[in-house]
C-alpha cells in the first residue's frame, strides 16, 4: 500500500493535480504527538522539506508540495477535541477536525453552542488548512475570518521544537501575543521578530507544523426573529451597488450570499444571476427594503424560509457543477472587490471575462460571499470574495493556463482587485504577506513548504491535469 | 451498461472537492485517503495523466483491493454536486481488476456452479426452511413453484434468506402476513436463481445475465402480476436488470404491505432506531414505505444517520475487517449499546451485520406479524 498511499496523497481541489508520485518519498498519517514528531524527525534525518496537508480542499495546491521531493504529514487522523470549555468560550483542538466535526461535538453538549467559521467545503476541509488560509463562510461578515476565532497556536518546527503562541489575555489585537518555547533561543527570535498569529493565518505551512488550535465558541446570537430575502439586479453595477450600501450601513446580516454569473441554464433559470441570497434579523426588514429601494435596478422580494433554503443549496454547489457540455476549471480563484471598485462591477467582469476569454477559458459561474471581509497584511477589507469557475477548453495546454493565469493576475492589478492571500500565493512575491513569511523562514527555517516561496508559474503550470 | 468513454467523462467531472471523503464508510473505518472515493478517483486521473509511472503489478494489485473495499452504499454519489456516477466507475473497474482480487473468485464459482452464492445444491433453497414451517403452514409445499403453477404474486426470497437460518422467523413472519391479507403466492424453490446481483458487483455482467434470463423465464410462466421482494440487492438487480415484462410491479416486500394493509389490530406502542438500508432508499429510494408501515404498526422511529452498516457491496466478503470496524463505529455514533434499544430494518444483509455485532435487530415484518397478530405472543 505504500507506493498507492505516495501516489493518493496528491489528490487536492486545486488546479494542480498532476503530482509526480515520486516526489512524495514518505506519507506519514500521525495520530499523536510522537507520531508527528516521528514523522519530523524522518524528514528531517533525510534532509526533505515537509508538506503538511488536512482536507486538500484548498484552492491554491499549496498542500501538494508540488512534484518537488518531499515527506507529506496528512492531519487526517488528527481530530481530538482536547478541550471544550463553555465558560471561558473556547476549544483547544487538533489540527485535522472540520468544522463539522467540531461542531456535532460540541453541539452533543451544547445545542445552540457553534464555532462559527463555515467555509463552503466545511464537510472536509480542517481547521488547520482554514487557519492556513485564513478561511471563512459565508458568516465572515458577522464571525470574521479565521484569525478572527483563533486564541492560541501550538506549531512544532523542523527539530521538533514546540512553539506556542497565545493572544494576550483581554487583548483582543492578534499581534499581541506570549510565545513560549522550550527552545529558549527560538522563542527570544520569535519575540524579536515580533511573530504573532497574524503570520500563522494565511502562512500556508510555511511556518511548521500546526499541532494544536485554540478556537473561539458562542452561544449563538439571539438575533430574534429573521427575514429572509432575495435580492435581484438588473446589472451588474447595481450588483455592486448592493454590497457597497450595505458595508456602508453596516448591516448584519446573518447570512449573505450572491450569484453573480451563471452560464448553466438549469442554474440561470433558478436563481436568475446577478442576485443575492440574505438572512438578517427581522428588526433589520425596513431598513434593508429602504437600502434596496434606493439603488436603481434592484428588486427586493421577502421570501420564507424554505425558499431560502433551496436557494442556498444551489449556492453551496456551485463550486462543483459542472457545465452541460465540458466541465468546469478554477483557473483563478478569489477575486477580492472592495471600495470604490464595487461601483463599476460590471466594467470589473466585463474585464475579466474578455482576458479569461481572450485564453480560450469561457466564463462559466461566479458567486460569492456578499458582503464578506477578509484580511490583506494586517488589514481588514470588506467587499465582495468572488469565485469563478471557467469552462475548460477542449485541448488544454499547459501553455494556456500559464498564459491565462498571468494575464489574470495582470488584469487583476490593474483593475485593484486583491485577492485573499490563499488564492494568490503562486503569484504574490510581491505581496505583503509573502515577504513576511519569508523574513520568518529566516528564524523558523525553510523546511515546510519551501516551494511557495520560490516556485515559477511554468513549474506551477506543469501541475496541471 | 456504462462505456469506457462514460467513464472517462465521468472522471473528469470530479473535482477533487474532498466532499465524499469523510461521509465514506470505509474511509471512516480506516483513516486512509488510498480508501476513499476521492482518493480512488484520483488514482485513476493520474494514471490516465503519467501512465508511465504506474506500470507496477503489486500497484496494481493494491488498487484492486481499495476497489473492492467498498459497500457500494451510494453515500458518496448523493453528496457530489458534479454528479460523478463513482458506483459505476467502481463496478467498470472492478471488472477490470477482478482477476487481481483472488478473494470473489469462490463467489463466482459458487454461483456458476450451484446458481447461488454459496455453493448448496440450489434445489436445497426452500427444502432448508419447509421443514421448519411446515408446523405453522402445513400447506407451504403448495407455494413452491413447480412448472405449471401460476400465481399473481411471486415472492423472491433471495439466497441470503434462502439459506441461512436467522431469517426463517423472518420468512415464517412473510408468509402470516401472506395469510393475513389473503394473497395468493409463490416461490420459486430450487428455480429461483441467484439475482445476479453479486456478479454484477464484480463486473461480470454477462454471466448475471444469465442467471437472469432464466428468472425472467420463470416469472413469466408464473405470469405473476407482481413481484415482491425483501432484499434490496434482489430488488436493484429485478427492477433494473432483469428484462421482466413492464406491466409486471416489482415492490420490495415493505411497498407491498404498505400497500395491502391500512391499519393493524394490535398497536405495538414500541420506540424503536430504523436502519435504511443504503441499497434499499439510496439505490430504490425506497424511503416512505418502510416508515409508512411502521407508523401503522404503531412503532414510534428514531431516525439515525442514513450510513451504512458495512454489510452491502459484498464488503463481508471483500474484507471482513472493515465491515466489522464499520458496524462497530456504528454502534459507537449511534449508541446502540449504551442506550440499549432494539434496531429494526428490512434487509436480511443489515439484519446479520447488526446481530452478528451483539445489538437485538428485526426485520420491519417480524414486527409486523406480531402487529396483525391476534395471539398474545412477543
Ligand atoms: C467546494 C469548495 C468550497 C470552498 N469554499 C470555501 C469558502 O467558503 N471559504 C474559504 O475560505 N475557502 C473555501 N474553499 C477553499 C478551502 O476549503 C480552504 O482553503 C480550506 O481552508 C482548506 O482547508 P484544508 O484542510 O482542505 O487544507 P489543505 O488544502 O489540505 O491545505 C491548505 C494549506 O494549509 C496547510 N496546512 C493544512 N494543515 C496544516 C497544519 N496542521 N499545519 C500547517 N499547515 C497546514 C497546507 O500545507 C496548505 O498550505 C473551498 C474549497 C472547495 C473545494
Ligand atoms: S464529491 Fe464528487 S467531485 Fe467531489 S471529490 Fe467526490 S467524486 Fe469528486
Ligand atoms: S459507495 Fe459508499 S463505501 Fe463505496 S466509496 Fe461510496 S461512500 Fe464509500
Amino acid at each position: 500500500m505504500e507506493k498507492l498511499r505516495r501516489i493518493v496523497i496528491g489528490s487536492n481541489a486545486s488546479i494542480f493535480q498532476k503530482i509526480d508520485p515520486d516526489s512524495n518519498i514518505k506519507v506519514f498519517a500521525p495520530t499523536n504527538e510522537p507520531e508527528i514528531n516521528e514523522a519530523i524527525t524522518f524528514a528531517r534525518e533525510n534532509n526533505l522539506p515537509i508538506t503538511t496537508k488536512g482536507g486538500g480542499s484548498g484552492l491554491s495546491g499549496a498542500c501538494t508540495g508540488a512534484s518537488r521531493k518531499k515527506v507529506i504529514i496528512s492531519t487526517m487522523r488528527l481530530k481530538k477535541v482536547l478541550e471544550l470549555n463553555f465558560k471561558d468560550g473556547y476549544a483547544v483542538v487538533e489540527p485535522g477536525i472540520t468544522p463539522d466535526e467540531l461542531n456535532e461535538i460540541i453541539q452533543q453538549q451544547k445545542a445552540n453552542w457553534k464555532f462559527f467559521i463555515a467555509p463552503s467545503s466545511r464537510d472536509i476541509a480542517t481547521l488547520g488548512g482554514i487557519l492556513s488560509t485564513d478561511g471563512g463562510g459565508n458568516d465572515a461578515w458577522l464571525a470574521g475570518t479565521m484569525i478572527d476565532n483563533v486564541l492560541a497556536v501550538e506549531l512544532i518546527d523542523y527539530n521538533n521544537n514546540k512553539i506556542i503562541v497565545e493572544q494576550l489575555e483581554g487583548e483582543n489585537d492578534k499581534l499581541k501575543v506570549k510565545i513560549t518555547s522550550e527552545n529558549k533561543e527560538l522563542e527570544k527570535k520569535l519575540q524579536e521578530a515580533n511573530f504573532s498569529l497574524m503570520d500563522i493565518a494565511g502562512s500556508h505551512g510555511v511556518l511548521g507544523f500546526i499541532s494544536k488550535i485554540k478556537v473561539v465558541i458562542k452561544e449563538l446570537p439571539d438575533t430574534g426573529e429573521l427575514s429572509y430575502a432575495f435580492v435581484h439586479c438588473d446589472n451588474l453595477n447595481a450588483f455592486g451597488k448592493v454590497i457597497y450600501d450595505l458595508i456602508e450601513n453596516n448591516i448584519p446580516l446573518t447570512y449573505g450570499e450572491s450569484i453573480v454569473q451563471a452560464e448553466h441554464p438549469d442554474i440561470a433559470d433558478k436563481t436568475n444571476p446577478p442576485m443575492f441570497i440574505f438572512e438578517y434579523p427581522r428588526d433589520y426588514n425596513d431598513k434593508m427594503v429602504e437600502i434596496i429601494k434606493n439603488i436603481p435596478f434592484t428588486t427586493f422580494s421577502e421570501v420564507d424560509l424554505e425558499e431560502f433554503e433551496k436557494k442556498k443549496d444551489i449556492r453551496i454547489n456551485l463550486a462543483k457543477r459542472n457545465p452541460p457540455e465540458g466541465y468546469q476549471i478554477a483557473l483563478f480563484e478569489g477575486f477580492g472587490i472592495y471600495g470604490e471598485n464595487l461601483l463599476r462591477y460590471e466594467e470589473i467582469i466585463k474585464e475579466i471575462n474578455e482576458t479569461s476569454g481572450k485564453n480560450s477559458f469561457l466564463p462559466f459561474i461566479k458567486y460569492g460571499h456578499a458582503p464578506s471581509l477578509w484580511h490583506v497584511g494586517n488589514d481588514k477589507i470588506k467587499g465582495i470574495i468572488m469565485h469563478s469557475r471557467e469552462i475548460r477548453p477542449i485541448n488544454l495546454t499547459r501553455d494556456l493556463v500559464f498564459n491565462g493565469i498571468v494575464d489574470l493576475v495582470e488584469t487583476c492589478e490593474k483593475l485593484g482587485i486583491t485577492p485573499k492571500p490563499e488564492h494568490k500565493w503562486p503569484f504574490s512575491k510581491t505581496t505583503v504577506k509573502h515577504k513576511r513569511l519569508a523574513e520568518l523562514t529566516k528564524v523558523l527555517g525553510n523546511n515546510f513548504n519551501p516551494f511557495l516561496l520560490d516556485c515559477t508559474l511554468e513549474e506551477l503550470s506543469e501541475l496541471v491535469f | 451498461m456504462t462505456s469506457k468513454t462514460d467513464i472517462d467523462e465521468l472522471l473528469k467531472k470530479c473535482v477533487q472537492c474532498g466532499s465524499c471523503v469523510l461521509i465514506c464508510p470505509i474511509y471512516r473505518a480506516t483513516g486512509q485517503e488510498v480508501f476513499s472515493p476521492r482518493g480512488k478517483l484520483y488514482y485513476l486521473k493520474l494514471k490516465d495523466a503519467l501512465p508511465e509511472k504506474f506500470d507496477d503489478e503489486e500497484l496494481a494489485k493494491d488498487y484492486a483491493s481499495t476497489i473492492f473495499t467498498c459497500a457500494f452504499c451510494g453515500r458518496c454519489v448523493e453528496v457530489c454536486s458534479s454528479e460523478v456516477d463513482l458506483i459505476d466507475i467502481f463496478r467498470e473497474h472492478r471488472k477490470d481488476t477482478v482477476k487481481l482480487f483472488p478473494k470473489v473468485i469462490q463467489i463466482e464459482e459458487n454461483i456458476s456452479d450451484e446458481m447461488n452464492v454459496y455453493g448448496l445444491d440450489n434445489e436445497m433453497r426452500a427444502e432448508s426452511w419447509t421443514m421448519e414451517l411446515e408446523d405453522d403452514f402445513p400447506d407451504i409445499e403448495d407455494k413452491i413453484y413447480s412448472e405449471g403453477k401460476t400465481s399473481d404474486t411471486v415472492f423472491f426470497v433471495g439466497c441470503l434468506m434462502s439459506f441461512r437460518s436467522r431469517h426463517s422467523n423472518v420468512l415464517k413472519s412473510i408468509f402470516k402476513v401472506m395469510e393475513y391479507i389473503d394473497e395468493d403466492y409463490l416461490v420459486l424453490g430450487g428455480e429461483e436463481f441467484c439475482c445476479g446481483h453479486p456478479l454484477d458487483l464484480i463486473g461480470k455482467v454477462e454471466e448475471a445475465d444469465v442467471l437472469r434470463a432464466h428468472n425472467t423465464e420463470v416469472f413469466t410462466n408464473t405470469k405473476a402480476k407482481t413481484i415482491i421482494t425483501d432484499c434490496p440487492g434482489c430488488l436493484e438487480a429485478l427492477r433494473d436488470h432483469h428484462k421482466i415484462d413492464p406491466s409486471v410491479r416489482i415492490l420490495h416486500l415493505t411497498e407491498y404491505f404498505d400497500e395491502k394493509i391500512k391499519t393493524v389490530p394490535r398497536k405495538l406502542n414500541i420506540k424503536l432506531k430504523y436502519h435504511d438500508p443504503c441499497e434499499l432508499f439510496r439505490n430504490n429510494e425506497v424511503i416512505h414505505a418502510p416508515r409508512n408501515l411502521m407508523k401503522k404498526m404503531g412503532i414510534d422511529v428514531i431516525e439515525m444517520e442514513p450510513s451504512c452498516c458495512g454489510g452491502g457491496g459484498m464488503l463481508r466478503v471483500t474484507n471482513n475487517e472493515i465491515a466489522q470496524d464499520i458496524i462497530n463505529q456504528r454502534i459507537v455514533k449511534e449508541k446502540l449499546k449504551e442506550e440499549d434499544t432494539c434496531v429494526v430494518t428490512c434487509c436480511p444483509s443489515c439484519l446479520e451485520q447488526f446481530e452478528q455485532s451483539g445489538i437485538t435487530t428485526w426485520d420491519i415484518v417480524e414486527h409486523l406479524a406480531q402487529a396483525i397478530s391476534t395471539e398474545e405472543e412477543n
